[in-house]
């Protein structure tokens, strides 16, 4: 039964890394809006040209 | 039945917007149909998109570096971020015209809509002036909603994030220690190594250390806020409980005489926890956000040494020249430097009637200014006004709301009883098991964690307020509701909100109009700016083969113009209100207009009218008395020419007494709504703002009060039954724990069945209250 350390030693840290993924992305804003990108998921793009400027790394 | 978009396909009930023979639902949609024709599909075509709405207004007070700062949440060297309020986003479609801006002003790099709070986050390169994104917002239909900018979001945000993470991490925790505590329950081989036994039992320890550290933080702090205000806490027993249950499991663990209570407890900071999130999910947090302040204009044209400039409101002092320009409202009270001018007092004193005034009159601030550009020079700002007087109590009323609920009510009887009976059995086991007793005080103390009974109240209150925000009533907070339930006087305002202002009745007196004057009358009425006669408009539709010539409009004199060589004049009647009809110079009759009542008013006093106290509180003269007669029940009290200040006063004194509630709308009621138990204000267009009320109906619902009043009973029965239900459980919990033996199976399998029967219970039947009472009655969503 002995093996049941080893089970829970991966476990635990394997779900407290979900965790800590989850705070993560509450804390970047992720299930801030939960409405619009249902709606944005909609439009249609043209390819995205070479002028277009990702913004992705917004500051906090 | 209205139109159907041909861009989203939703019916056009608010507006219909007709364009190459298509009909669309809102400008969004237009714009969207534009840019998908124009940009998207063929070549940008920039010449050919740009249509003219809105565009009169030129946004240049947010060039002003302090007004520009409070919309700016990010600035460097090469990009600014600015978020803006746009009250107009409504659907999809305007999520897409926003977000491919970009595509239609270079200096917007990126924009992302936030649907829910109806705001927009912009990158926009550091060169652009913020009035030139504004323009651009307006020309595509989106004017920003800049005078109703507040900063205090940002710390509710914050507290909501932390809620949040402490519930996340109490959840983890608790699903964690259930599953390692289940060994130590079930019968297996597993409990007989102390090993074993001792590993699940320092995980336990572990793992409960951040519920008791972090997540439940809250708690600590309603206790503490509670102890130094003086007054008992629903967060009191709960944190008492929460303590002996913590200290109790850790002291069992020590000791190793048993393996604590440590599921039991997280499962209380987590249902808890969960209670108050739930709680906390609001579909609309706009409205009641909102200050008085966002009535008045956010830049006053002020004069500077001897030049005109456009500075901040709060940058204006006693002795300044201002400008006031046609429909602004006066952010001041200040003398008159014009030769006459014409003002609507209808937010101060509720008064519907215009008044002129003449130079060297006091002007108060709250006037909405009807007569072009006036000056005026400022004797009392903002703050020290007439109308500044009216509010300043908001913050005391907040607490006492909290006070005087009736749970907490019920806390206070319910810990004081708890005490008394674990202290009445510690002292009755004492002298013959002192273990035993030492046991009995602290696991009664656990079991009889109020949490069932604060989770009645927080599941009932938040699942009826999100099914009523879904009918588009708000309520401000929970314990709204809990009041609206114990009302017995209700006061109605008159202008507004017995009577619907967008419904205007025209009354002639005089002689009748001849056809073809009939006919002319209605061109002159269209080129007219003037609000009485658009509202003419309506009875003297406009006729296609009619010349308009020598048309002359002076604010605040009145209207002439010559049609097909009959020349009418309207103006300020000399005896008595009303509007004056001239013809040719002579003098045909009188237009009185008259506010239509709202439909279904009257159904809707005499129900209310059972049982509970009704009366009429109008600054309006009593020129309308026969009217409310027959509109109200026989034995409402009628009172009329009242002063904002007397309705409030009046309010005020009835509450001594009885708990009212006022039913109002404009800036005039502020005070009484502010006075009453239970301000609700009637919001007519898209977004009214109410800065003391405390529920936001809109006015087609008003007819349902009755209704949404029994509903708040309903809840508050069911609370009541769901209070029974919990004490239900302590009393096993009880009754197990003060004979001192309780085990910690018993408890953590009891904790979680109160919890989830309550949480069903109340929501389910709250539900159903909702449907049997609000719903079915009216076979729609009210």
């Amino acid at each position: 039964m002995s093996v049941i350390y080893l089970l829970i030693g991966i476990s635990l840290p394997l779900a407290m890394g979900f965790l800590i993924v989850f705070l993560r992305n509450a804390k970047q804003g992720q299930f801030d809006d939960l409405d619009t990108p249902a709606m944005r998921i909609l439009f249609e793009e043209k390819p995205k040209s070479q002028t277009e400027i990702t913004t992705e790394e917004q500051p906090k | 039945m209205a139109a159907l978009c041909f861009h989203c396909g939703e019916a056009c009930d608010k507006e219909l917007i007709v364009q190459a023979e298509k009909n669309y639902c809102c400008n969004g949609c237009l714009q969207a149909r534009m840019l998908i024709d124009n940009s998207i599909l063929c070549a940008p075509d920039d010449e050919n998109f740009a249509p003219e709405i809105n565009s009169k207004r030129n946004w240049e007070e947010l060039d002003i570096p302090t007004i520009a700062k409070r919309f700016i949440i990010y600035e460097d060297a090469d990009v600014k971020h600015v978020r803006f309020t746009l009250s107009n986003i409504h659907c999809a479609s305007c999520v897409y015209v926003l977000e491919h801006l970009h595509k239609l002003e270079p200096g917007i790099l990126k924009t992302e809509v936030h649907f829910a709070e109806k705001t927009i986050r912009m990158v926009i390169r550091k060169e652009v002036p913020l009035s030139k994104v504004a323009r651009q917002l307006a020309l595509v239909g989106y004017a920003p909603d800049i005078e109703s900018v507040e900063s205090t979001s940002s710390e509710t945000e914050k507290s909501r994030k932390f809620r949040l993470r402490a519930l996340v991490i109490a959840g983890f925790c608790f699903a964690n220690i259930m599953l390692f505590s289940i060994p130590e329950y079930m019968d297996l081989e597993l409990k007989n190594d102390p090993n074993f036994v001792y590993f699940f039992r320092t995980i336990n320890v572990l793992l409960s250390l951040p519920v008791f550290f972090y997540s439940s933080l809250e708690f600590y702090r309603g206790a503490l806020s509670g102890i130094r205000n003086k007054f008992m806490h629903i967060d009191f027993p709960l944190v008492i409980s929460l303590c002996v249950a913590y200290s109790r499991s850790l002291y069992e663990v020590i000791s190793n005489t048993g393996s604590g209570y440590f599921d039991s407890y997280s499962g209380i900071v987590f249902f808890m926890l969960i209670g108050r999130h739930f709680q906390d999910l609001r579909t609309d947090k706009l409205g009641f956000s909102k200050s008085f302040k966002s009535y008045f204009p956010i830049v006053i044209t002020t004069k500077r040494g001897n030049a005109f400039q456009n500075i901040p409101l709060a940058e204006v002092q006693e002795q300044d020249e201002i400008e006031i320009h046609n429909q602004e409202v006066i952010p001041a009270d200040g003398i008159l430097l014009n030769e006459e001018a014409e003002l609507d007092y209808a937010f101060v004193t509720g008064e519907s009637d215009h008044k002129t005034i003449f130079r060297g009159a006091t002007v108060y601030a709250g006037a909405r200014n009807c007569s072009g550009n006036i000056r005026i020079r400022v004797e009392k700002v903002m703050e020290d006004s007439h109308l500044g007087l009216l509010w300043n109590k908001e913050a005391r009323k907040e607490e006492n709301a909290e006070r005087q609920s009736f749970t907490h009510v019920v806390a206070k009887w319910f810990t004081l009883f708890l005490l008394v009976m674990s202290f009445g059995a510690f002292l009755l086991l004492y002298p013959s098991d002192p273990n035993k007793a030492f046991r009995a005080l602290t696991t009664a103390l656990i079991v009889a964690c109020p949490c069932a009974l604060l989770l009645s109240h927080t599941f009932t209150t938040g699942t009826a307020l999100r099914l009523l925000a879904q009918g588009k009533l708000l309520f401000k907070n929970s314990f709204v509701l809990d009041k609206l339930a114990t009302v017995q006087a209700f006061y109605f305002d008159k202008t507004g909100t017995v009577t619907d202002t967008h419904q205007v009745r025209v009354k002639y007196t005089g002689e009748a109009l001849q056809p073809e004057e009939k006919n002319a009358f209605g061109e002159l009425l269209a080129s007219s700016l003037h609000p009485i006669s658009q509202s003419l408009l309506k009875e003297f539709p406009r006729n296609e083969h009619c010349t308009l010539s020598e048309f002359e409009e002076t604010p605040g004199m009145g209207t002439s113009g010559k049609v097909n060589g009959i020349f009418f004049e309207l103006k300020k009647s000399n005896d008595g209100p009303g509007t004056a009809l001239w013809i040719n110079g002579k003098w045909r009759g009188v237009f009185h207009l008259e506010f239509e009542i709202r439909s279904g008013m009257k159904d809707m006093l005499h129900q209310i009218k059972k049982g509970n106290k009704l009366g009429l509180l109008s600054g309006d003269s009593n020129a309308d008395d026969l009217r409310m007669r027959k509109l109200f029940p026989f034995g409402s009290e009628l009172i009329y020419q009242l002063s904002p200040i007397d309705k409030a006063k009046g309010i005020a004194k009835m509450e001594e007494t009885t708990r009212c509630a006022y039913v109002g709308d404009g800036l005039n009621d502020t005070g009484a709504l502010q006075e009453a138990s239970v301000g609700i204000s009637v919001s007519d267009a898209h977004q009214r703002f109410t800065p003391a009320a405390d529920v936001l109906i809109p006015g087609e619902l008003l007819q349902h009060l009755p209704a949404i009043v029994s509903y708040a009973k309903a809840c508050r029965r069911i609370v009541f039954f769901s209070f029974g239900l919990s004490l239900l459980y302590n009393v096993i919990g009880l009754s197990y724990a003060l004979t001192g033996n309780l085990s910690p199976l018993v408890a953590a399998v009891l904790m979680p069945v109160s919890t989830f029967t309550i949480i069903l219970f109340t929501t389910s039947a709250t539900r159903r209250a909702y449907n049997r009472i609000l719903l079915d009655k009216n076979h729609k969503r009210v």
